[in-house]
């Protein structure tokens, strides 16, 4: 199977990550901050570096702003749910995942939701300009589309969330590890990150980056920390750590950023040239592209349609040639009602720096043939 | 000199804490708490050699928020 659903998780994790998972099986099974004996204590060190790495790598201001939960979604609802009350407005992009969707509309907190030029940053900072109200408390968007790559202008956003005293929320589910994100130079608040995605790490870990307050939790329990209390704690990263932090993965993030890191220059470069790729070579046939990869301003998300089929059907037949591609709404219906794809969703090529241009050449050759099928 | 033990509120602290008071200069480890005394803190302490006062503001200084200091002479 040639893998293109990156998006959704990285499908080929790197050698190191594989190591260091399984390096922290077979060495370091014991619950960190926990039990007190020396393998805990070397488990605690783990995490504790991890977290260090983790803070300078996305410039934040400390160890104890990086918070391990289950996944992005979570650490999206700890920011939304820890930090807005009743009365609270929030700004949000049209772009958004349901993980944003959902707990505002759980919540029925008053949100706005700001357009997103595809073509003009200045634009969109202006949309969100307008859609702020004197009550708004939060500005919430994505770093990157996950349906169109489309990636929002974060500083300017940040900037402008800083000088009006808004607090400023980032899901970088897409954007994290192929983007550069600095949240002390683009003024992020919360940055909420998929480790699976773009660190390249087993799924059932996310992490919050939270420089901002967070005035209360979702989930309670133990820490491992001032155990006589029942109320929980109030510091971080504890008070969002209620029970056995996924250990294996969270030893895998050092050894994600690190390839990150040594790959900085081609990882972005490499995977949308890919996605320039497959749009370039299909120009002229039936398919239906909704961005344009050649424009500036675009992670490596590019959706497609071809003509006469619906998204499942095309995804359907393309996963029997050997292809792996998502088909439907990707949890994010806004996006499609701004490009009129609501009913039939699109298909998702998102690549990964594993990928090469030979496979993307098989890939439209398949796309190719699909009026035959 | 004095000799410090130092309850911090989480495993977390205690690490960034010795830490922070090694790039300093002090002889500083972490211990596992023998004495619950109160079961505050995080089961751990900074143990940590030097003046009282400058420890103590190094840590504050950094966001490490001191539960408890004893020392000892």
């Amino acid at each position: 199977m040639i893998y293109f659903d990156n998006a959704a998780t990285t499908g080929h994790k790197p050698q190191s990550v594989l190591g260091a998972v399984n390096y922290a099986l077979k060495n370091l099974c014991a619950n960190p901050g926990r039990s007190g004996h020396s393998l805990s204590q070397k488990a605690a060190m783990t995490v504790f570096e991890v977290r260090q790495k983790t803070s300078d790598f996305f410039g934040s201001n400390g160890v104890e702003t990086v918070v391990f939960t289950p996944n992005c979604t979570a650490s999206i609802n700890y920011v939304l749910k820890g930090v807005l009350s009743a009365g609270d407005h929030i700004v949000i992009s049209d772009l958004e995942h349901n993980a944003v969707m959902r707990p505002l509309k759980t919540m029925n907190i008053d949100f706005t939701i700001a357009n997103v030029s595809l073509t003009d940053d200045e634009e969109t900072l202006r949309n969100f300009k307008k859609a702020t109200k004197p009550n708004t408390k939060m500005i919430f968007c994505t770093a990157a589309s996950n349906v169109l790559g489309k990636i929002l202008p974060i500083k300017k956003i940040g900037e402008f969330c800083k000088q009006k005293g808004i607090l400023f929320g980032l899901d970088a589910a897409q954007g994290a590890g192929v983007i550069p994100i600095n949240m002390k130079d683009m003024k992020v608040d919360y940055l909420c990150i998929a480790a699976h995605k773009g660190l390249y790490c087993p799924m059932g870990l996310g992490i919050l980056i939270a420089r901002g307050p967070i005035k209360r939790t979702i989930i309670e329990g133990g820490t491992g920390t001032d155990s006589v209390q029942f109320i929980q704690p109030d510091t971080l990263p504890e008070m969002l750590e209620s029970g056995t932090v996924n250990l294996p993965a969270i030893a895998s993030v050092n050894a994600g950023i690190d390839f990150v890191r040594k790959h900085w220059n081609c990882i972005l470069k490499h995977e949308n040239n890919l996605t320039k790729k497959l749009y370039n070579t299909l120009q002229g046939s039936n398919v239906i592209f909704y961005t344009n990869p050649n424009n500036d301003g675009y992670a490596p998300v590019l959706s497609f349609n071809v003509e006469g089929f619906s998204s499942e059907e095309i995804a359907d037949f393309l996963s029997k040639k050997g292809f792996a591609l998502r088909s439907g709404l990707h949890c994010a219906p806004t996006a499609h009602k701004k490009i009129g794809t609501l009913k039939q969703g699109t298909v998702r090529f998102s690549p990964s720096v594993f990928n090469t241009p030979y496979e993307v050449d098989l890939l439209a050759q398949q796309i190719k043939k699909l009026k035959k099928y | 000199m004095q000799r410090h033990i130092i309850s911090v509120s989480s495993i977390t602290y205690a690490i960034k804490g010795r830490d922070l008071l090694r790039k300093q200069g002090f002889r500083a480890y972490i211990e596992r708490k023998t004495n619950s005394n109160g079961n505050t803190g995080c089961g751990y302490v900074i143990v940590a050699d030097g003046n009282r006062q400058k420890i103590s503001d190094a840590l504050m200084n950094s966001g490490v928020k001191i539960l408890q200091i004893n020392s000892i002479a």
